[in-house]
C-alpha cells in the first residue's frame, strides 16, 4: 500500500532551488535511503516530510491524509513521524529513561504504560541497564541507541533519519548499520533514511534514491542502481568507477548492445533503459574495478595492458592499469596472491553484464560520434560527488 | 556545488602536505632543550612577579579585611567582633534591605531580560539587531548617572513625569517616589537586565533546535516544547545570570546611595560607607565585610558551576538553524515592548540630564526664557575643582588599565605557556576580585595603604591600586582567551627562526593579542573613568574624579551641573564604548563561528590560497 507520497516538491532558499521538483511515493513498511552529495537537499526534504520546513510547493501526503498542499499545513507534533538527528538531540536535562519516555508521556498513556512502552523500547536496543544515565555519561554508539529507542517508542507513522550514523566510528557505524536493519526488519516500521554514504546506502535501503542539486536522478533497487547507473553521477555516487568511452559496433538487440572499449576490447552491454544506441555511437560506460579481471599476457593481445601501479592491501591488490587509447589509468583490483608487478604486461577481461551504458544528463544521452578525445571525453561532464570517507571526517 | 567539492577534496589534499612541509623549516628540535632549560629561571621571576603583583593591589588588602575582623581592642585576636553584628540593628537593617533589593531585582531583570532575549533572538520582531545592541550599551551605561536621571523625572515633588501626570490627570499628590525602594529596584533592574539578557539570548541562539525538533515530532505541542525542552535547557544560563544580577544588586553602591539617601534606606554598601566616615569604626566594617565576601564567593562558584557544568553541554553535531517564531500583529507589542525597555533604561533618564543641563533653574519650568545652552557647562567647566578630577579620572583609568593589563599579560602568558600544576590557581585568583564589591576592596586598601608605614591614605596611587585591582578579572577574561587561540606554534616558529623571546613578543604575540588587549582596555577605561563604588571609600576631598564630583555635586542638589557634568561622561563612555564594540565584533572567535555554520564559504577558498 502506498504510505507517504511526495508530488512537485519544491523548496528554495532565496533564489536558488534547493529542492526542486522531488516525486516521490514509499511504500508501507519500506526503507528508503536518500543519497547524495552534500547540500543536494537530502535534509531539506527530510525537513519538509517531518514537518519543520514548509515547501515553496507541491504536495506531501501520508495515507490518505494531506500534510501538506494548497493551504493545508500538518504542523509537526500532530505528523507522528519520529526523527533521529544526526546529533542525536538528546536532552541533556533529562535521563536515558525520561528521554525515551517522553513520547508517551507527552501522549498522556497513563505512568505504567509510559513504563512499558519505554522498557520495551531500551531492551529493542539492548540499553536496558542504562535507564537512569545521562546524555553525557553514555558513549557515542549508546546515545545514538537512545535517539534511535525515544524514535521508535511512538510506534511512529514514518521513521525519519538524518545522517543518523555520520558522528561514529568506521566499526560504530558497521555495528548500528546492522542494528537498524534488524529493527526495520522486526518492527516493519517505514523508514526514510539520509546519507551520503554509499555502504550505508546500498546496505540498508529497499529503494535507493539518488539525488543532486535538488533533483532525483535515480530510482531503485540498490542492486538495480549499483549495477546499472544512469548517470555517470550516479555511478560514481555509488562507489569507485572507471568511466570510459566505447563504440557500438552493431545493432542493439534484446540480448544488448556490442560495443568495442578501448584496447580492442569487445563485449555485449545491457541496453540502457532509456536512451537508444546506434551502431556507430560513442557512448560512456562504466566499470566497477572489481569487475575488471587481469591475467598475463603478452603486449598485441585484445585489451592488452600495463600494470602502472600495485598498491598491496592485504587481503587484495589495488592496480592502475594503463591500457593504450585511455588518457587515464584504469582502476581494477585483484587477489593479493599471484599480484602483478609495476611494468607488467597484462590482459583486462571484463564481463558484458558489468559494463553500464551511461548518459550525462538530460539532452546529451550519448557522446557525440567523431568526438574529440576519447580518453577524457566520458568524464568530462560528469560532476564528481565527494569522498565519502573525507566528508564525514570534516 | 562541483568546483567547491573539488576545491574541498584540493584543500584537504593540501592540508596535511603544508604541515609537514612547515615541519623541519619551523621547530628544529635541536634549539628546543637549551631553551627550556634557560626559561624556568626566567619562569620563576615571572610566577613571583605575579603573585607580588596580585598580593599587593588585591590579596593584601582583603587579608586586611579578614585580620581587621579578629583584632581585639587590646590588639589581641578574637571573634567577638561578630558578635556587632547581632546587637548592631543598623547593620542588621541594611543587610535586609540589601537582600530585598536584590530579590527585587532579579525578578524584575528576569521580567525584562527573558521576554527581550526571545523577542531578539527567537522571532521574526523587527529591528532585532537594534534592540539587542541597546542591551548591550546599557551594560556599558553608569547605573548610578542613570538613578540621578531619574531623580529630575520621578522625584516627588519635582519630578518632570511626575509633575506632567499631575497636571494631566489633574492629581493632587505625585503618583511616584523614586526614593523608595520600589525605586531602587526599578532602577536597578533597568541597569542590571542585560546580565540575564546576554546569557540566556547567548543560549537561546546556541540550543540545537533539533533538540526542540525531536520532541515537536515526539507530538509536544509548542508550549510543551518550551517548558520541557527550551527552558530546561536555558535554564543554568538563566538562574547563572540571575545570580549575578542578585550579587551586583545586593552590594552596589551608586544608585542606592543617591535614591535611598532622603529617607535613610541603606543597604550593605551604604552602611559600610557609614561606618567609614569620622569617627570611623573599621572593625565594624571588617566584621560586616567578611560574611558578604564569603556568600559572594559561594554565589559565584555556584554560577561558575552551572556555566561550565557537563550535564547541559550539548553533543553537538551540524548545527542548525533555529526556529523563528511568527509573532503576527504581536509584533507591534513585542517592539512596544522592548522600545519601552530601551526608552526607560537609555533615553529617559539620559535624555533627563541632558535637557537638565540646558535649563538655567530646576524650579521654573521647561521653556525658552529657561533655557542656557552653554551656561551649566561653563559654569561646570570653569571650576578647577573639576578640571582636576578630568584630569585624575582620565590619569586613573588609563594607568589602571594599563597595570591590570601587564598583570593580566604575565598571568597568560604563565598559564599558556608554562607548565606548573599551579597554573590553576592563576586562573582563579585573576577572576576572584569579581567577588570583591567596590565597598569591601575599598575597605581593605584603607585599612592595608592609608596608614602608615605607607600613608597612601587620599592619594592617587591607593586609587590607582583600586583600579587595576578591581580591573584584573575583565581583562584577564580577554587576554586569556585571546591568548589560548594563539597557540604555542606560532610563537615556537619563530623562535626556531632564530628571533628572541623578546623579539617575539614583540612582533607575533603582541600584534597577534591586540584585538583582545584593545577591547580589553577600551572596556576598562568606560568602567574605571566613572569608578564611584570604591572611589568614594577613598576619596578625602583631595585628589576628585569625576564620579565622585558628581556625587557631591548630586548630594548638594545642584542638578543643572549634575547634568552638564553627565552628560560630559557619558559622551566620554560612549564614544569609547562604540570604539570597543566595533572592535569586539572583529573578533578571531566570531569568524571562527560563523564559519562554522558554514562550511562551505570557508572550504570554497581557492586551492592557491591555501597552500
Ligand atoms: N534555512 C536555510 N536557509 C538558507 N539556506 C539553506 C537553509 N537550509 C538549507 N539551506 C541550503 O540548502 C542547501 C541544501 O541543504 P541540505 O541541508 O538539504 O543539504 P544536504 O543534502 O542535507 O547536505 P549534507 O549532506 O551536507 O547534510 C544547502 O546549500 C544549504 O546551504
Ligand atoms: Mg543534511
Amino acid at each position: 500500500m502506498t504510505h507517504l507520497v511526495l508530488s512537485r516538491l519544491t523548496k528554495s532558499f532565496g533564489a536558488a532551488p534547493v529542492v526542486d521538483g522531488v516525486d516521490l511515493s514509499i511504500q508501507e513498511g519500506e526503507a528508503v535511503v536518500l543519497l547524495g552529495p552534500s547540500g543536494c537537499g537530502k535534509t531539506t526534504c527530510l525537513r519538509m516530510i517531518a514537518g519543520f520546513e514548509r515547501p515553496d510547493s507541491g504536495e506531501i501526503r501520508l495515507r490518505d491524509q494531506v500534510l501538506v498542499g494548497g493551504r493545508t499545513f500538518v504542523p509537526p507534533e500532530r505528523r507522528r513521524m519520529s526523527v533521529v538527528f544526526q546529533s542525536y538531540a538528546l536532552w541533556p536535562h533529562l535521563s536515558v529513561r525520561e528521554n525515551v519516555g517522553y513520547g508517551p508521556t507527552t501522549a498522556k498513556v497513563g505512568r505504567t504504560e509510559v513504563r512499558r512502552r519505554t522498557d520495551e523500547a531500551l531492551a529493542m536496543v539492548q540499553l536496558d541497564g542504562l535507564a537512569d544515565r545521562y546524555a553525557h555519561q553514555l558513549s557515542g554508539g549508546q546515545q545514538q541507541r537512545v535517539a534511535l529507542a525515544r524514535a521508535l517508542v511512538n510506534d511512529p507513522a514514518l521513521l525519519l533519519l538524518d545522517e543518523p550514523l555520520s558522528n561514529l566510528d568506521t566499526r560504530l557505524r558497521e555495528e548500528m548499520r546492522s542494528e537498524i536493519k534488524r529493527i526495520h526488519r522486526s518492527l516493519g516500521v517505514t523508514m526514510v533514511y539520509v546519507t551520503h554514504d554509499q555502504a550505508e546506502a546500498l546496505s540498508l535501503a529497499d529503494r535507493l534514491v539518488v539525488m543532486h542539486s535538488g533533483r532525483i536522478v535515480q530510482v531503485g533497487a540498490p542492486e538495480d542502481v549499483y549495477r546499472h547507473p544512469r548517470t555517470s553521477f550516479v555511478a560514481r555516487a555509488l562507489g569507485a568507477t572507471n568511466l570510459l568511452p566505447a563504440t557500438a559496433c552493431g545493432p542493439s538487440s534484446p540480448e544488448g548492445v556490442p560495443l568495442r572499449l578501448p584496447g580492442g576490447i569487445t563485449v555485449t552491454a545491457p541496453r540502457p533503459a532509456d536512451v537508444a544506441v546506434q551502431a556507430g555511437d560513442v557512448v560512456a560506460v562504466s566499470i566497477r574495478p572489481v569487475d575488471l579481471r587481469l591475467s598475463s599476457g603478452s603486449p598485441g593481445a585484445a585489451g592488452a595492458a600495463r600494470v602502472s601501479e600495485a598498491l598491496f592491501f592485504g587481503d587484495h591488490v589495488q592496480y592502475a592499469v594503463d591500457l593504450p587509447g585511455l588518457a587515464e589509468p584504469l582502476k581494477t583490483t585483484g587477489p593479493s596472491l599471484g599480484r602483478f608487478d609495476v611494468g607488467q604486461d597484462v590482459v583486462v577481461q571484463v564481463d558484458g553484464t558489468a559494463v553500464a551504458i551511461v548518459s550525462d544528463g538530460p539532452g546529451s544521452p550519448v557522446l557525440g560520434q567523431d568526438d574529440h578525445h576519447p580518453g577524457s571525453s566520458a568524464t568530462a561532464g560528469a560532476p564528481l560527488p565527494p569522498a565519502p570517507a573525507g566528508r564525514s571526517a570534516a | 556545488m562541483t568546483l567547491s567539492h573539488s576545491a574541498t577534496s584540493t584543500v584537504s589534499e593540501a592540508g596535511p602536505r603544508a604541515r609537514s612541509a612547515s615541519g623541519p623549516a619551523g621547530g628544529p628540535t635541536p634549539g628546543r632543550a637549551p631553551r627550556r632549560r634557560r626559561s624556568t629561571g626566567f619562569e620563576r621571576a615571572m610566577r613571583v612577579v605575579w603573585t607580588l603583583a596580585l598580593l599587593a593591589l588585591v590579596g593584601y588588602p582583603i587579608a586586611q579585611v579578614f585580620g581587621q575582623s579578629i583584632v581585639a581592642e587590646d590588639g589581641g585576636i578574637t571573634l567577638s567582633n561578630y558578635a556587632l553584628l547581632g546587637t548592631e540593628p543598623q547593620l542588621l537593617a541594611a543587610i535586609r534591605n540589601s537582600l530585598w533589593i536584590a530579590c527585587g531585582t532579579v525578578l524584575g531583570s528576569l521580567l525584562i531580560g527573558l521576554p527581550l532575549a526571545w523577542f531578539t533572538v527567537r522571532t521574526d520582531m523587527p529591528m532585532r539587531r537594534f534592540f539587542r545592541g541597546s542591551a548591550v550599551l546599557t551594560f556599558a551605561a553608569p547605573s548610578f548617572i542613570a538613578a540621578l536621571g531619574w531623580v529630575l523625572l520621578l522625584g516627588p515633588r519635582n519630578g518632570v513625569l511626575n509633575t506632567t501626570l499631575m497636571s494631566i490627570f489633574g492629581l493632587e499628590e505625585s503618583p511616584f517616589n523614586i526614593f523608595t525602594a520600589w525605586g531602587i529596584i526599578f532602577v536597578l533592574s533597568l541597569f542590571l537586565y542585560p546580565l540575564v539578557f546576554l546569557p540566556v539570548s547567548a543560549a537561546l541562539e546556541g540550543i540545537d533546535p533539533a533538540l526542540e525538533h525531536a520532541a515537536a515530532s515526539l507530538g509536544a505541542s509548542r508550549w510543551r516544547v518550551l517548558r520541557t525542552v527550551t527552558f530546561p535547557v536555558i535554564a543554568p544560563a538563566l538562574i547563572a545570570g540571575a545570580i549575578l544580577v542578585f550579587v551586583s544588586s545586593a552590594i552596589i553602591f551608586g544608585p542606592v546611595a543617591i535614591l535611598g539617601a532622603p529617607t535613610g534606606f541603606q543597604t550593605i554598601p551604604t552602611v559600610l560607607l557609614s561606618l567609614m566616615q569620622f569617627p570611623p569604626r573599621i572593625e565594624v566594617a571588617a566584621v560586616i565585610s567578611v560574611p558578604i565576601l564569603v556568600i559572594i564567593a559561594a554565589l559565584l562558584l555556584i554560577q561558575r558551576k552551572l556555566v561550565g557544568g557537563r550535564r547541559f553541554t550539548v553533543i553537538g553535531g551540524k548545527p542548525g538553524r533555529q526556529d523563528v517564531t511568527h509573532l503576527g500583529a504581536g509584533r507591534y507589542l513585542a517592539v512596544a515592548f522592548c522600545t519601552a525597555v530601551v526608552g526607560l533604561s537609555l533615553v529617559l533618564p539620559f535624555g533627563m540630564l541632558l535637557v537638565t543641563s540646558f535649563r538655567k533653574a530646576l524650579g521654573r519650568p521647561l521653556g525658552w526664557d529657561n533655557f542656557t545652552l552653554t551656561g551649566n557647562y561653563e559654569e561646570v567647566f570653569g571650576r578647577p575643582l573639576i578640571a582636576a578630577a578630568m584630569g585624575n579620572s582620565f590619569a586613573l583609568a588609563i594607568g589602571g588599565t594599563l597595570l591590570a593589563l601587564l598583570v593580566a599579560l604575565l598571568a597568560s602568558w604563565l598559564v599558556h605557556r608554562t607548565k606548573a600544576r599551579s597554573n590553576a590557581l592563576i586562573v582563579g585568583a585573576m577572576a576572584a576580585p569579581l567577588a570583591f564589591p567596590g565597598a569591601v576592596l575599598g575597605i581593605g586598601l584603607i585599612i592595608a595603604y592609608a596608614a602608615q608605614p605607607f600613608g597612601l591614605g587620599g592619594t592617587l596611587t591607593i586609587l590607582l591600586i583600586a583600579y587595576a585591582g578591581s580591573a584584573l578579572p575583565l581583562t584577564f577574561a580577554y587576554v586569556h582567551a585571546g591568548m589560548g587561540q594563539i597557540g604555542a606554534e606560532v610563537e615556537e616558529a619563530s623562535r626556531g627562526l632564530g628571533a628572541s623571546w623578546a623579539r617575539t613578543w614583540r612582533r607575533i604575540t603582541v600584534p597577534l593579542l591586540r584585538p583582545s588587549l584593545l577591547a580589553a582596555g577600551l572596556l576598562n577605561f568606560v568602567l574605571l573613568f566613572r569608578e564611584l563604588e570604591m572611589s568614594v571609600f577613598l576619596y578625602t576631598g583631595a585628589n576628585p574624579t569625576v564620579a565622585t564630583v558628581l556625587y557631591n555635586l548630586a548630594s548638594e542638589s545642584l542638578y543643572q551641573r549634575v547634568g552638564a557634568l553627565s552628560v560630559v561622561i557619558l559622551l566620554i563612555n560612549i564614544v569609547v564604548t562604540v570604539i570597543a564594540m566595533r572592535l569586539l565584533d572583529r573578533r578571531p572567535g566570531e569568524s571562527a563561528r560563523r564559519s562554522r555554520r558554514s562550511p562551505s564559504v570557508v572550504l570554497d577558498t581557492p586551492p592557491e590560497e591555501a597552500a
